[in-house]
């Protein structure tokens, strides 16, 4: 439960942030294969406070998607050190909750019971009949209302990542781990979308990690923006986005907005020089 | 691009029928769609009743081939009545139905049972699988003698070899299905932490009974083919064994009435079989209408 602080390094100088509820020290992950080892990510430092929202963005390759799964405890790192909340990772921790690029929805059980699986998976079906008050009001949260006892196939996509935002916060987790979770969405629905993510996460300790392939899209929704780039996968810069909240979406048309976009993408281009062949692991 | 303080989008508009833009666009749809497919059916099946008819009436091809329908249509009166009666019909009937069942029964157990073993552990993969595709290979059929010196002339020989013949597609679908899992369910599963033991009857099962249904499907017509083969082969009093003694004495039209009674018993159980996946595999068919956009 030891907390060494002063010995993180977040990437961006002069930390008066609480103390991190994500830490990441010094982290490579390869990937054995049958020819040479596939270096996904080496020697990445980044810490999140409570209430933070960090995203991470870069070219395909660039392991962003292995990061969130080296916090969500799916993978063992090559090296370094993962810890939530003071506790190395060894296994998916309980405080985070997950959401993927698709919404990965049981398509045998209706929406309510979908998003009460995590509830049933800690503490049984008597606890998840327990928690149906809760699912209800997080369905009606995000528009649901009427839509509990329907099954997935009968929702729209846009519907279905609904759901999948309820599920991913039914439990309380402390740390949301977002792999471009509405990439496969149209651009209008996914713009409504990343604003109702910001509206539940906002005013809430909950740590965000949001992979993205979308700069605008990750500068709206972040308070600072990880750049990485691939071969090996590593964080090119840190970039703040001092931005007041709430945002609304005229933010994005402020020249602030812009530079931040611009400075982004800057850093991009800098890790470019390799381009990503494959996709992300 | 504001977004309305109270953000309730998508839900769906109260359904109206929507125009028919086929119309509309010049293209009709064919009179197969447009017309009951009920009507459709039996109109057709009396046009290949009445080509029938006039192929045996006019004496184009031999009775011992293609008996006179109206022969048959009496045999199977005959049989209707027998069957009333609780005649020797109604017990082959009877025999044969049991038999079918009882081997679909075994099937069941035998395939998922293997199909299990295949797909959870590195011998069934490894070790069993290819055995069994081998076995799978040869003509089942020669094993009826066995079976029939094993098991004696009776219902166990029948239905040994219906299931026999039976369970092996039902066993390459449940593998299969039981390996279909969908990769993100897994993940996350595994990111719930939700036990081996639960992860299978919760996500793995699930995912997989629409392949198992497939397999269910080929096994009950299968099942109905193995035994009226060993009926065939092995005696025992089914209607397999009547099928074949009306063959012997050149009694066409009993051969055509029982085989018409064969085929209509084999679609019952095919379709009670289909009829229990719409009902449980629901998922799988659009389910209502799709909301929202």
């Amino acid at each position: 439960m030891s907390s060494p602080s002063g010995v993180l390094a977040t990437g961006s100088a002069g930390d008066t942030r609480p103390a991190p509820v994500v830490s990441i020290r010094g982290v490579s992950k390869r990937f054995a294969t049958t020819g040479d080892d596939v270096v996904a990510l080496t020697d990445v430092d980044l810490a999140v406070a409570p209430g933070e929202f960090v995203c991470l963005i870069g070219p395909s390759g660039c392991g962003k998607s292995t990061l969130l799964n080296l916090v969500g405890g799916l993978l063992p790192p090559t090296a370094g050190r993962v810890e939530i909340g003071g506790r190395p990772v060894t296994g998916p921790p309980s405080e985070v909750g997950m959401m993927f690029q698709k919404p990965v929805l049981l398509e045998w059980r209706t929406v309510r019971e979908n998003v009460l699986l995590p509830v049933e998976a800690r503490n049984g079906r008597k606890g998840a009949k327990a928690a149906r008050g809760r699912a209800d009001e997080l369905l009606g949260r995000v528009g649901l209302g009427e839509f509990e006892e329907r099954y997935p196939n009968e929702l729209s996509g846009g519907m279905q990542q609904r759901a999948a935002i309820c599920r991913m916060l039914i439990g309380d987790p402390d740390v949301l781990l977002l792999d471009e979770p509405f990439g496969a969405l149209d651009e209008l629905t996914r713009e409504r979308l990343n604003l109702e993510l910001a509206k539940i996460v906002s005013g809430t300790d909950k740590a965000a990690l949001l992979v993205t392939h979308n700069i605008i899209e990750g500068v709206f929704l972040s308070d600072r923006v990880v750049v990485m780039s691939a071969r090996p996968g590593r964080i090119v810069d840190v970039v703040d986005v001092p931005l007041p909240r709430p945002r609304c979406l005229e933010v994005v048309t402020t020249p602030e907005f812009t530079a931040l976009v611009a400075r982004v993408r800057e850093l991009l281009e800098l890790g470019h020089d390799d381009d990503g062949k494959d996709g992300d692991r | 691009m504001t977004a309305p303080a109270d953000q309730r989008h998508e839900v769906p508009a109260p359904a109206a029928p929507p125009p028919d833009t086929r119309v509309a666009w010049g293209e009709r749809p064919s009179i197969w769609v447009r017309i009951p497919t009920w009507i459709s059916l039996s109109g057709f099946i009396l046009v290949l009743f009445a080509l029938w008819y006039l192929l045996s009436s006019l004496e184009l091809v031999s009775p011992f081939i293609l008996p006179d329908p109206m022969d048959v249509v009496a045999e199977l009166g005959n049989m209707a009545n027998a069957i009333g009666t609780g005649g020797l019909l109604a017990e082959a009937l009877g025999i044969t139905v049991l038999e079918s069942i009882l081997a679909f029964a075994a099937a069941v157990v035998l395939g998922l049972g293997f199909g299990f073993l295949v797909a959870e552990s590195d011998f069934g993969r490894i070790v069993l699988m290819p055995l069994l595709v081998a076995v799978n290979a040869a003509p089942k059929i020669v094993f009826a003698p066995i079976f029939i010196a094993a098991l004696g002339f009776g219902i166990s020989s029948k239905v040994a070899l219906g299931a026999f013949i039976a369970f092996f597609p039902l066993l390459v679908d449940t593998a299969a299905g039981l390996a279909s899992v969908d990769r993100d369910k897994a993940t996350l599963f595994r990111s719930l932490r939700i036990s081996r033991r639960k992860t299978f009857f919760k996500l793995q099962l699930p995912s997989a009974l629409p392949f198992i249904f497939a397999g269910l499907k080929t096994a009950s017509v299968l099942a109905v083919i193995g035994v009226v083969v060993g009926e065939f082969i092995g005696g025992g009093g089914g209607l397999g064994q009547q099928t074949k003694i009306a063959g012997d004495l050149l009694a066409t039209d009993r051969v055509y009435a029982y085989g018409i009674v064969l085929a209509v018993f084999g679609y019952l159980f095919y379709a009670v079989v289909a009829y229990a996946e719409r009902k449980i595999v629901f998922w799988q068919t659009p389910h209502g209408v799709q909301a929202g956009g």
